[in-house]
């Protein structure tokens, strides 16, 4: 006990000279606690984010428990929703669920006491699904079983957030009435606040109402083949996800048997809901925290260099402290100490640091973050983790400089070419492992982010199909309950003219199924003439209800046949224009047009006939292939799901020109997300994009770090050869031989860390390419450039030592200190 | 050309030299004028300070002086580039000095062969001068080891095969015992007045007494001015 106190005594006082050394060479300190700061919070902020994403479970009661249910149609699909006769059964028949809800979204303009409407996210929800979740009410009730009968009266619940930007946080709002989309709903509660969750796919939800009041839903519950629900469920207290698979997979082939028009070929697909919320972030959390740890280490290497260049300085302190009688062990110590407590100082700065990093990092894995609805925040396990980083790198990195720095060899003082060789050697062995290895990772991180730019370039610059610029569109939908078709038909052709009107406009029109904006109409067809497909087994085609004049105002090329026009009318011929992927795949050498298709888009069969064959697009995003897609008239067929695009003069002007075009011919109707194409185009690639600038960050900073090594590694070699290098100039070495020899001793450094760290980029290289879209692994182009960059970077490291040994006057040879 | 002319190796005429340290000016040499003849054996003495390093590496072209004349070899070289005096110290000077300045990284062998190497010498011509110099010097059978596995007179001797190696029009050496007792300091300077008997011209600062008896001619520094410049006469 006695012994323990003197040695934490004694440590504090290594830690107490160590913080004085600190203070006493102010921009000494700087340089290391900026570095160790940046490296340390970097760390810390990627596993912030890791953690609230990832490791940590989802912010619910027993959060384990909860489970997405996907209706699964193999091979074609296996996150798929279900049909409200599907999820009746799942809810009555299971043994393995305590509570189970479904979902579907429906998109609510909230019209308030004269305000204009306003879109907010909305979904119907089924009688358990706030059980499911275990959240509570902050005001009034939430729904419950009993709400959901149909017939029943129109309530809803709104989240925390709406009611305090909408309602200004006014508790009377529980009772009250509002009008969402054209019908009035009573208010009975506010949802604990933070609670926006409406299915897997992380809409922001405002706003909850019963499935079984909506107006549709008696026609809907009869339909088991009209799969638009998303299915929860809380397993019971000790039941697996495989107990509970088994059980559903029994439900879903027992239905299968029972309705084999609409259930024939469908599964169930169980997964934890954390994963299928968040399952998409973690290859690019992988990558990044890889190259956060990579960075980390090259800060590392960088800190301990550091500390052994200041340790060179102290050889006259440590000859001093062993001639007091200080052992090895008792250097290495105390010297392990100070670089413990400089690790520690630049982790608590570290931690500070991450509460910024935190928001900029979190940007590469957004959609995920929303979907979790996680809060992101440097929090106690992030600290512990900053602290734990600290310690250990500290002790880490710390004794390859004490052990150098404490070879005190007394007898080299007698000789001073012993000295000069053997006193230093220690060290520079040390800070030239530590050069190569920081060149080593520098070099794999430049290869992966540079792999990772290609590869975001790659997807990044394949083109739409269509021309997007100075395009802007709008999104709107027209509810059941206040349009039929027939009005349906006249808004859209309304919407359009009122478009037209603006000198802005240089082209309007309307797609159901807007390619990039995120809507999709799909299903299975028939072909005249053929024998149909087996139930549920054909091709699909997406659908799209397009207006007159559409491809032309879209820049889609029309390779056979026409386009639509107002000749098309309601009464007259039905007709379809089918794209290019269509053509080939399903009339493979054959001419398409003339042929008719079914689609099934009403009840009846109808034929309709193929008149043109269009260009394709790219309708998930950038980095997607085409698909085959079927293009119908909106003048015959009419959607409620209203993409609008205008091509404008001044799309600035155009994104307000929609709102009030909606507004002018329909007042109860407001549209949402109007957005630039381009801008909706780059939604898709915008994480991709955030985590590859990240990547390019870090590796910048990583080759930054070790050019900074390398550099004062040769400046600080070069000066202890000042003599050396002064006695080759006296004996007849050219200033261009002296430049040579410093290059010389830089490039070999180099050339080894390339060497070493071309082994580690291969494996970052192979890290990469099942994680990230677009790359390829060997890329040539990358593995010959990185090298190059690494070099001339190292020319330029090494070009200021160099000039300055060129300078050395050949008679310090004569000079002795 | 005159007579004379043709003697001298080396004329230094009015040679200053001022050292600018933060605002301070040092004279380390004011007003020099001498010349060294072919086959002198000059020792150049002075208290600490006189400016006798000054001097030397002036005279040896590692330092150029801040006004006058330099000749050497009929040739001024005070206006030289660094890679022409680069070129002059590596082809007509040797160095031996104080503390003999053997490079810790190469062998006995490298020390000696890195003037040649430096003036393209082919390598079987450097492996023999570089053999014969250690032979001189009595150090052949070191030629492997490093210097740190020297003693400090060994260490002195293969500073002096380096200085040879390259058979120099001129040889200078700044203390060249300094550093050793005063048995290997006697050897050493006997190796030195060997090589002068054999034609080097030498030139050495020495705080010796005895030593500087050696040399025939003796350059009295004081406070950077020459104020003695006599010639002994030669023994024997
Ligand atoms: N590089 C320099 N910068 C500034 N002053 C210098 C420099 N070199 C020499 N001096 C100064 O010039 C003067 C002559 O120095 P020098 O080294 O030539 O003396 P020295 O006669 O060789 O002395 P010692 O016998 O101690 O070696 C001294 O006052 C010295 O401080
Ligand atoms: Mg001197």
């Amino acid at each position: 006990m006695k012994k323990l106190l003197s040695l934490t005594a004694s440590v504090l006082g290594d830690a107490r000279f160590a913080l004085r050394l600190l203070a006493r060479s102010p921009g000494y300190a700087l340089t290391l606690l900026g570095v160790l700061a940046l490296g340390i919070g970097a760390t810390t902020a990627m596993f912030s984010i890791a953690s609230a994403l990832l490791l940590r479970p989802l912010p619910y009661r027993d959060a384990e428990q909860l489970t997405m249910i996907w209706k699964t149609h193999e091979p074609l699909a296996r996150e798929w929703p279900a049909s409200i006769p599907d999820f009746v059964d799942y809810h009555d028949r299971n043994k393995t669920f305590s509570k189970m809800a479904a979902a579907t979204h429906d998109s609510f303009s909230l019209a308030s006491d004269g305000a204009r409407a306003e879109y907010v996210g909305g979904v119907d929800v089924t009688g358990e699904f706030f059980e499911v979740f275990g959240v509570q009410a902050v005001h009034g009730r939430l729904l419950g079983p009993a709400d959901d009968k149909a017939g029943g009266p129109p309530v809803c619940v709104v989240s925390a957030d709406l009611w305090r930007r909408r309602f200004a946080g006014d508790p009377s709002l529980v009772g009250r009435t509002i009008t969402l989309s054209g019908r009035p709903f009573t208010v009975v509660g506010v949802v604990q606040d933070g609670f926006r969750m409406g299915g897997p796919y992380g809409d922001r939800i405002d706003v909850w109402a019963p499935l079984a009041v909506h107006p549709t839903y008696p026609e809907k519950a009869q339909s088991r083949g009209n799969n638009h629900l998303w299915v929860m469920g809380r397993r019971k207290p000790g039941v697996t996800l495989a107990e509970a698979q088994a059980d559903m997979s029994a439900i879903a082939a027992a239905l299968a048997a029972e309705y084999p028009r609409s259930n024939a070929h469908r599964g169930l697909n169980l997964v934890d809901l954390h994963e299928a919320l968040v399952g998409k972030a973690r290859p690019t959390v992988f990558v990044l925290f890889g190259a956060v740890a990579l960075v980390f280490l090259v800060v590392c290497a960088n800190v301990a260099s550091l500390l052994l260049a200041r340790g060179a300085t102290r050889r006259g302190e440590m000859a001093a402290r062993a001639a007091l009688g200080a052992t090895r062990a008792r250097l290495v110590r105390q010297l392990v100490t100070e670089s413990v407590v400089v690790f520690g100082v630049g982790g608590a700065l570290g931690a500070l640091a991450a509460r910024w990093m935190v928001g900029f990092f979190a940007d590469a894995v957004r959609s995920d973050v929303w979907a979790a609805n996680v809060a992101l925040g440097v929090d106690g396990a992030a600290l512990a983790f900053a602290l734990g980083v600290s310690l250990v790198a500290g002790v880490a990195f710390g004794v390859v400089p004490a052990l150098a720095t404490s070879r005190v060899a007394p007898q080299a003082v007698l000789k001073e070419t012993a000295a000069q060789a053997g006193v230093s050697r220690a060290q520079r062995i040390a800070r030239s492992g530590l050069v190569v290895a920081q060149v080593a990772v520098a070099f794999a991180l430049l290869v992966g982010s540079g792999l990772a730019v290609r590869g975001f370039a790659r997807v990044a610059s394949a083109a739409p199909g269509f021309d997007p610029s100075g395009m802007v569109v709008g999104r709107l939908n027209l509810p059941e309950t206040t349009h039929d078709d027939d009005a349906v038909l006249a808004f859209g052709k309304r919407l359009e003219d009122e478009l037209r009107r603006s000198p802005n406009a240089i082209a309007v029109a309307t797609n159901s199924a807007m390619p990039m904006v995120g809507t999709n109409s799909n299903g299975w067809f028939k072909i005249e003439g053929r024998n149909p497909w087996p139930s549920g087994e054909g091709p699909i085609l997406e659908r799209n209800v397009v207006s007159p004049g559409y491809f032309a105002a879209m820049g889609i090329p029309i390779l056979r046949g026409r386009e639509f026009t107002e000749a098309d009318a309601k009464d007259g011929r039905k007709v379809l224009v089918i794209s290019q992927t269509t053509a080939a795949t399903v009339f493979p050498g054959e001419d398409p047009i003339g042929k008719r298709i079914d689609l099934g888009a009403s009840k009846d069969d109808e034929w309709m006939e193929i008149v043109g064959v269009a260009g394709d697009t790219r309708r998930r995003g950038p980095a997607s292939e085409p698909v085959a897609e079927a293009y119908v008239s909106s003048r015959q067929i009419p959607s409620r799901w209203v993409v609008v695009a205008v091509r404008s003069r001044s799309p600035e002007a155009s994104l307000g020109e929609i709102k009030d075009a909606v507004n002018a011919v329909d007042p109860r109707l407001a549209t949402y997300s109007r957005q630039r194409m381009q801008d909706r185009i780059d939604d898709w690639t915008s994480q991709q994009r955030t985590a590859t600038t990240l990547l390019a960050a870090f590796s910048a900073a990583a080759l930054l770090l070790s050019m900074v090594g390398l550099f004062g590694l040769v400046s600080y070699t070069t000066s202890q050869r000042t003599r050396e290098i002064g006695l080759r100039v006296a004996l007849g070495s050219t200033p261009g031989a002296v430049i040579g020899l410093v290059m010389k001793s830089g490039g070999a450094l180099v050339g080894l860390g390339l060497v070493v760290g071309a082994a580690l980029a291969a494996i970052v290289a192979r890290a990469l390419t099942a994680r990230l879209p677009g790359v390829e692994a060997l890329d040539p182009a990358i593995f010959a450039a990185i090298p190059a960059l690494v070099g001339a970077s190292a020319l330029l490291a090494c070009l200021a030592p160099a000039w300055r040994a060129a300078k050395i006057p050949p008679s310090v040879a004569l000079r002795y200190e | 050309m005159t007579d004379t002319d043709d003697r001298a190796l080396i004329t230094l005429s009015g040679i200053e030299k001022v050292f600018l340290t933060d605002e301070l000016e040092t004279h380390a040499l004011s007003d020099v004028h001498l010349v060294i003849e072919r086959g002198d054996y000059v020792a150049i003495e002075g208290p600490s300070g006189s400016g006798k390093t000054t001097l030397l590496s002036i005279l040896g072209l590692l330092d150029a002086p801040s006004r006058g004349r330099h000749v050497m070899g009929g040739r001024e070289v005070q206006g030289l580039d660094a890679r022409e005096r680069a070129r002059i110290r590596n082809r007509d000077i040797g160095f031996i000095f104080q503390t003999f300045n053997l490079i810790g990284d190469l062998t006995v062998a490298e020390n000696v062969e890195l003037p040649l190497r430096y003036r393209d010498v082919p390598a079987a011509e450097r492996r023999r001068r570089v053999d014969s110099a250690l032979e001189r010097v009595q150090m052949a059978h070191r030629k492997g080891h490093m210097p740190s596995q020297l003693s400090g007179g060994q260490q002195q001797r293969v500073a002096v095969a380096r200085a040879v190696a390259g058979d120099p029009a001129i040889l200078f050496a700044d203390e060249p015992t300094g550093a050793l007792d005063s048995k290997t300091g006697d050897a050493v300077m006997d190796l030195i007045g060997e090589l002068h008997a054999r034609g080097t011209t030498v030139c050495m600062v020495t705080h010796s007494r005895e030593y500087a008896r050696r040399a025939h001619r003796a350059i009295h520094l004081f406070d950077g001015r020459v104020v003695e410049d006599v010639a002994r006469s030669v023994a024997a």
